[in-house]
């Protein structure tokens, strides 16, 4: 009981995290011409909570992150896209995971960042119905490689230094 | 689930050598996704050029062709257009002030705090259509000679 009890503050402490992080990466302008590229920060959080519990927990906090992201920070068409990013991102993530035993998580990361490029593509393709913008797609996919390695980086090390109350259950 | 998994390719050695060689094959597989896109990048460029050039050569007319929500509402022919802008107003609100100057076409103001748009620069210039998200707006170069195919992905 006790435990449950340490298992949701965890994930409700790790979810605001989550949504912490998000808030303060839209601040950061994108230096870029291109929408869609960003450091995924946020994903970090996702990784962490996947590693250290499992999809489901992962699942939770990534639902929590979006609806209350979309709800302070954007709209609808924001939800939809980090929806679509987000779900893409867990479910390759999770696949990854097993595939590797929990082993290099920056490759992960990057097949992660790479999946939630394609599914914001894939609404971008949706909503604006002009298959032009298939010309970002490139850009994209390098910026995913990359921000994905980061991101993929800073999980591994925040594993590695979560505090003892956090890793133990 | 996932700390058990690891103690047990910790003590069996067969199991993390295993593990080593998925991971390999997963940095070969990315390794191909970045060559792929980093060759994308340097065929869009080219074409776009050998575009500008042929125009050039053939002497056609060059239309500017703004779309919004997929569907085109205008189109401009830029070698004879004279230096203005237009406001278009859109989704819930949402608008972006469009420039013509100097046969050039470009977003000079949005509404949406990123202004991605204005930061894509000009549509002629670019190889790649400028495009708002926000307001689900699109301008596109077309030349007549080509049958109004779109420059950027013609290959």
């Amino acid at each position: 009981m006790q435990s449950r009890t340490k298992k949701l503050a965890i994930l409700a402490l790790f979810a605001a995290l989550a949504l912490g992080i998000y808030g303060l990466e839209s601040l950061i302008p994108n230096p870029f011409p291109i929408p869609g590229i960003k450091l995924g920060l946020a994903n970090i959080i996702t990784l962490v909570v996947l590693r250290r519990f499992g999809v489901g927990e992962a699942a939770l906090v990534l639902t929590v992150r979006i609806l209350l992201s979309a709800l302070l920070f954007g709209n609808g068409v924001t939800l939809l896209y980090s929806a679509a990013g987000g779900v893409l991102c867990l479910a390759i993530e999770f696949v990854i995971n097993r595939f590797l035993s929990g082993k290099a998580i920056f490759v992960t990361a990057i097949f992660g960042a790479l999946f939630h490029n394609a599914g914001q593509l894939v609404i971008a393709y949706f909503l604006t119905k002009v298959i032009n913008v298939i010309v970002y797609t490139p850009y994209l996919g390098i910026s995913a490689i990359l921000t994905g390695l980061f991101t993929g980086l800073c999980a591994y090390y925040t594993l590695k230094l979560l505090p003892r109350i956090i890793r133990e259950d | 689930m996932s700390t058990e998994t690891k103690e047990k390719s910790n003590s069996d050695p067969s199991a993390k050598k295993l593990i080593k060689r998925r991971i390999f094959i997963l940095a070969v597989i990315i390794d191909i996704i970045a060559l792929i896109c980093i060759a994308c990048i340097f065929i869009i460029r080219p074409i776009k050029s050998r575009n500008e050039q042929k125009r050039l050569s053939e002497n056609s007319t060059r239309y500017a062709v703004i779309y919004q929500n997929g569907r085109e509402m205008m189109r401009i022919d830029l070698d004879n257009a004279r230096d203005n802008s237009f406001v278009i107003t859109g989704n819930k609100g949402a608008s972006n002030t469009i420039t013509i100057k100097d046969h050039d076409i470009y977003f000079s103001d949005a509404s949406c705090p990123h202004k991605l748009c204005v930061k894509q620069g000009s549509a002629s210039k670019s190889h790649i259509p400028v495009i708002c998200l926000p307001n689900k707006l699109m301008i596109i170069i077309e030349n007549t000679t080509e049958g109004g195919e779109y420059d950027a992905i013609a290959y």
